[in-house]
């Protein structure tokens, strides 16, 4: 065969590694629905190599080869106002550590906002990479009242530009193939921006000034899109009242109660389906195995522990879906402007409410989120908050000891007073959060409030894929925890629990509660009950309060383990009934009070229990032993809280004549 | 013209407009009724917040319509909405576009 017919082997490094594309963009245009619509269900969320931005990665294939596809952080210039900005340009331009620059760069440029979206893609344009921009959001145009010139917008920008509709997956394929000829194309120059401000010669690097960018980006948008005046848009009659000044505040209360309710009712029946699949592993299990040993260790320590912690999956799921329908509506941006007013007082900016809200889902992905608050001092006041909100953790905790505790009786015909027991722990919370807040940042963050800038994005239908998406991920991360921390805590306990074997005079096996007692978990609650007794808490508490410093949802699994209750019907009923029923050996009195029971939720709302909110401020604090003193302020400042509250609160109920308990 | 009309009616406060239209000089993208369409001329603020402010389309010379200062100040940029808060909204110097 001759070497001519033969096809060119492709240089050695790209034969051997996929091409890396980098999706970046305007926050709001649309960029991660259309990393979903490309990449399809090959991705995954990770970290940037050293920060804790989320890096969205995903892969598709094209023509024989593999893509590699990443999506950026959400930015409106190469100047980053952010840190999650910073890692985004950091990565464009290949000056993170581990990670490296992308071969392609595919801009997305929202249609309906061409101009402004034009402003950052001449910013890359000028970086002189292979280059393309999926322009998207296209079928809004006509509503829109606007036309725009394709084929002479590539010739006014000296670059592809893709059409696509991302919502649908209009476009993808075309775009696909316009990344992989991008790689081999010469990469674009934006002379002519030069040129039109008069600043050919200009040393290279320098970036121009905006107002002649933007005056080139005039002339361009003058060049490609025809616009005929628009009635008033839907999306501002809708503003009109959401973020009006007395109705924007109550329309988001509302959303937030009709958030809980669903997150209270509406996963019942799921929990329920939970809850009878794992008393149904137990009792097939059981009809396997004899009783001994290992049946205990799997039904009472695994499946005990596992499952009390499985049943507030569908409340987890719900509260993130909530929170993603808020943002991919648009809503989470108007929440944060109606909100700025009531944040300003208390030092804090009104992006901190975004991620005060998420705190009410998870402490983690909410510090997580606080990167898009510029000014240091109040992301640090932020961060140092957020865990003061009740995250999902706690609740687990909240509905054993309402549902064993809080009669479950109406209140003026309408409220159920567990519900209203609930909403008290929420506010609480909030409360202590936003009081918090005034006070660091009157003392060790003191400094001026900043600005708020901030775009409102079009109102939008959220894409089902993106929400199903986000929803998964953090489905997946409770999962994983389930599987892996808590399950380990769970038969950690259960031996804890089980061993040494306590025998009777006769040698015979003792009664569960004189073996727990004997045991070496009844041992260290022994030891640690002087500190716990001024709150009115016996051993046991006290032991389930030590194992949940790891994370708080383990407090109902070790109540779960030690009273052995996974193998009931219904667990968490079960586990309730027994709190209830729970008698002090010596007065023979009950051991737990709706007191002692308020005074322990109390504590809950208030400590920080959970070893991934400490390691995750200890990273977003700067990490080293400056991210260690702000994670070991946070941890004491709140457990302070937590013994003052909850002492607080059984001392002056015994004062009050409540009944004490134990 | 629509936009003197706007001028005349929207304004709360009849004295000071008038003046400031006979003659036209910068106030404050705050003090600006809405339904006025303003053209940015320059800035008292911070330089980040500028970059910022350009970034998102208000550079000296834009053409930004106020939508609402019921709560802070909601503009049109060009079709794309942008909250500021007071303090931002009187850093910003405009002139009434003609």
């Amino acid at each position: 065969m001759s070497a001519g017919l033969r096809p060119q082997p492709l240089p050695p490094e790209t034969a051997v590694r996929p091409l890396r594309v980098a999706l970046v963009g305007n926050p709001n245009c649309g960029k991660s629905t259309l990393f979903n619509a490309l990449t399809g269900r090959r991705q995954r969320v990770a970290n940037f190599p050293g920060v804790t931005v989320d890096r969205a990665e995903g892969e598709y294939r094209h023509d024989g080869a593999t893509v590699s596809v990443v999506d950026l952080p959400g930015m409106y210039s190469l100047a980053p106002e952010s840190p999650d900005e910073a890692i985004a340009v950091d990565v464009l331009l290949g000056r993170l550590p581990g990670a490296e620059p992308p071969d392609v760069i595919v801009i997305v440029a929202d249609a309906e906002n061409l101009e402004r979206n034009l402003f950052l893609a001449t910013e890359i344009l000028e970086l002189g990479r292979p280059t393309v921009i999926a322009l998207n959001r296209v079928d809004r145009l006509a509503h829109a009242g606007m036309q725009i010139d394709v084929v002479e917008l590539i010739h006014e920008l000296g670059v592809v530009v893709i059409p696509v509709v991302a919502t649908r997956g209009e476009g993808m394929d075309r775009l696909r193939h316009a990344v992989s000829r991008a790689a081999t194309l010469p990469a674009p120059t934006l002379d002519a921006i030069r040129a039109a401000a008069g600043a050919q010669g200009a040393p290279a690097g320098a970036a121009l000034a905006a107002d002649q960018r933007y005056r080139w980006i005039a002339g361009v948008m003058e060049r490609t899109v025809t616009r005929r005046p628009r009635p008033a848009r839907l999306s501002d009659r809708v503003d009109a009242v959401v973020l009006h000044r007395v109705w924007g505040p109550i329309i988001f209360v509302g959303l937030m109660l009709v958030m809980f309710q669903a997150m209270f009712s509406w996963a019942r029946p799921l929990a329920d389906g939970i809850q009878a699949l794992v008393a149904a592993t137990a009792a097939g299990i059981a009809a396997v195995l004899p009783p001994g040993e290992l049946r205990s260790l799997l039904v009472d320590g695994a499946l005990g522990g596992v499952g009390s912690v499985l049943v507030f999956l569908p409340q987890i799921a719900i509260l993130f879906l909530f929170i993603g329908l808020l943002e991919d509506s648009g809503y989470m941006a108007r929440a944060a402007f109606v909100m700025d007013r009531y944040m300003r007082p208390l030092g804090l900016h009104g992006k901190s409410f975004i991620p005060l809200i998420s705190g009410y889902a998870c402490a983690v992905p909410a510090i997580m989120s606080t990167r898009t608050i510029q000014h240091p001092k109040e992301r640090m006041a932020t961060i140092m908050v957020v865990p003061l909100m009740s995250c999902s953790a706690r609740l687990p905790v909240y509905t054993l000891l309402v549902a064993a505790f809080v009669p479950a009786i109406t209140v003026g015909g309408l409220f159920s007073l567990q519900g209203l027991t609930m909403l008290g722990m929420y506010l609480l919370g909030t409360v202590a959060a936003l009081g918090a807040a005034a006070v660091f940042r009157r003392t060790l963050l003191r400094s001026e409030t900043r600005a708020l800038i901030i775009e409102l994005p079009p109102y939008s239908l959220p894409s089902l894929r993106v929400l199903g998406n986000s929803v998964w991920q953090r489905v997946r991360l409770f999962l994983r925890r389930a599987g892996t921390v808590i399950f380990a805590i769970s038969v950690l306990l259960w031996g804890l629990a089980a061993y040494p074997r306590a025998r009777g005079a006769d040698g015979r096996p003792v009664p569960p509660e004189q073996q727990l007692s004997q045991s070496a978990l009844g041992r260290i609650g022994h030891a640690i009950e002087p500190a716990v007794r001024p709150l009115g808490y016996d051993w046991k508490i006290g032991v389930s309060m030590v194992a949940s410093f790891a994370a708080r949802e383990v407090f109902v699994s070790t109540m779960g383990t030690i009273y052995g209750v996974a193998d009931a019907g219904d667990s968490r009923r079960a586990l309730a009934q027994r709190l209830r029923a729970e008698r002090n050996p010596v007065t023979g009195r009950a051991a737990y009070t709706p007191l002692i029971a308020m005074g322990l939720m109390a504590f809950y709302v208030f400590a920080l229990m959970c070893t991934s909110t400490v390691t995750m401020t200890h990273k977003e604090t700067g990490g080293g032993w400056r991210g260690a003193l702000w994670a070991a302020l946070q941890f004491t400042y709140m457990l302070v809280m937590a013994y003052a509250a909850a002492f607080a609160i059984y001392r002056g109920g015994l004062l009050l004549g409540l009944g004490g308990g134990a | 013209m629509a936009v003197l009309k706007l001028w005349n009616r929207r304004t709360k406060t009849p004295s000071s407009p008038s003046t400031a239209f006979s003659r036209p000089s910068d106030c404050p993208l705050a003090s600006c009724p809405i339904g006025f369409c303003a053209l940015v001329v320059g800035f008292a603020c911070p330089a980040h917040e500028v970059r910022r402010l350009r970034a998102l389309g208000v550079f000296e010379g834009a053409r930004v319509n106020i939508v609402d200062t019921r709560s802070g100040v909601l503009l049109d940029v060009r079709g794309s909405r942008l909250a500021l808060d007071a303090a931002v909204a009187r850093a910003i110097l405009v002139r009434p576009a003609a």
